[in-house]
């Protein structure tokens, strides 16, 4: 799973550099994690098998055996956190 | 036991909560049970079949559409079959009461005059104790249904509850008070 917090501060971390794994060439800079990346990996679960799914919450309740206003609210969450991530 | 509404809601929860509230209301009345507002449990002298389940439909209507009505106030995007499905088998644990009145039965009014330590019997105090506790998991499912069905929590969905409750209780009490 990709570090997104520091583990000294726990402010966000920024990408510094990133390798080519043919050529050894290394782009460094400063860059943002992408936002879903910021998610927590059980997030970024949902968010998969809910693609998968065709973003029906009905399919994700039986998969998942969970009720259907259980599945919504937890699609609501991570809405809410992305909103957050946004701000 | 506490929180089956993570696990069903909907019209599958109304299906199974509908038949247990309209078997509770049969037992209830040959056990002389009867569920008479959305939080009333009590002892009967007389009960006929259409009083009971009348009594049982109007209180678990009543929840249901007062419930519905503060979900649209404090919340959006719910669905009303969640709260029509959670709110009928919250009260599931009604049935455990309708049983348990064929143990105990309610003196007659001049028996209570007469000797009012007849309240005092073990049989009658566990019948309370019972009910109590019956209606404690009926509070505890409603606090849930409402939880999950509308996705509140907090000071919102403790007031919403406490509001909730004796709304309902009240105007179900008035229906059954000038329909049966």
């Amino acid at each position: 799973m990709l570090p997104t917090y520091c583990p000294s501060c726990h402010a966000q971390l920024k990408v510094k550099s990133l390798k080519c794994e043919e050529c050894q060439t290394e782009v460094t800079g400063s860059y943002d994690l992408p936002l879903l990346a910021l998610l927590p990996e059980e997030d970024q679960q949902f968010i998969i098998r809910f693609m998968i799914n065709s973003g029906s919450l009905k399919n994700m309740s039986s998969e998942l055996k969970l009720s259907y206003p259980t599945v919504r609210n937890m699609l609501d969450e991570i809405i809410k956190k992305i909103k957050s991530y946004e701000k | 036991m506490i929180n089956p509404f993570s696990r069903i809601a909907g019209w599958e929860a109304f299906a199974i909560g509908f038949v247990v509230v309209v078997l509770s209301a049969i037992i209830g009345k040959y056990s002389l049970v009867c569920f008479d507002g959305t939080l009333d449990i009590h002892l009967a002298q007389k009960l006929t079949l259409g009083g009971a389940l009348g009594m049982q439909l109007i209180s678990t209507f009543t929840l249901v559409l007062v419930m519905c009505v503060a979900g649209m106030i404090v919340s959006k995007g719910f669905r009303c079959v969640d709260i029509l499905g959670t709110m009928t088998f919250a009260r599931v644990p009604l049935l455990i009461t309708a049983l348990i009145g064929f143990f105990v039965h309610m003196p007659d009014p001049s028996e209570i005059i007469a000797n009012p330590l007849s309240l005092l019997s073990p049989l009658f105090i566990l019948f309370a104790l019972v009910t109590i506790a019956v209606v404690v998991w009926n509070v505890t499912l409603v606090v849930y249904a409402m939880k999950v069905s509308c996705n509140i929590k907090g000071g919102k969905l403790a007031v919403t509850i406490v509001i909730g409750l004796l709304v309902s209780e009240i105007i179900s009490k008035l229906l059954i008070y000038f329909v049966l």
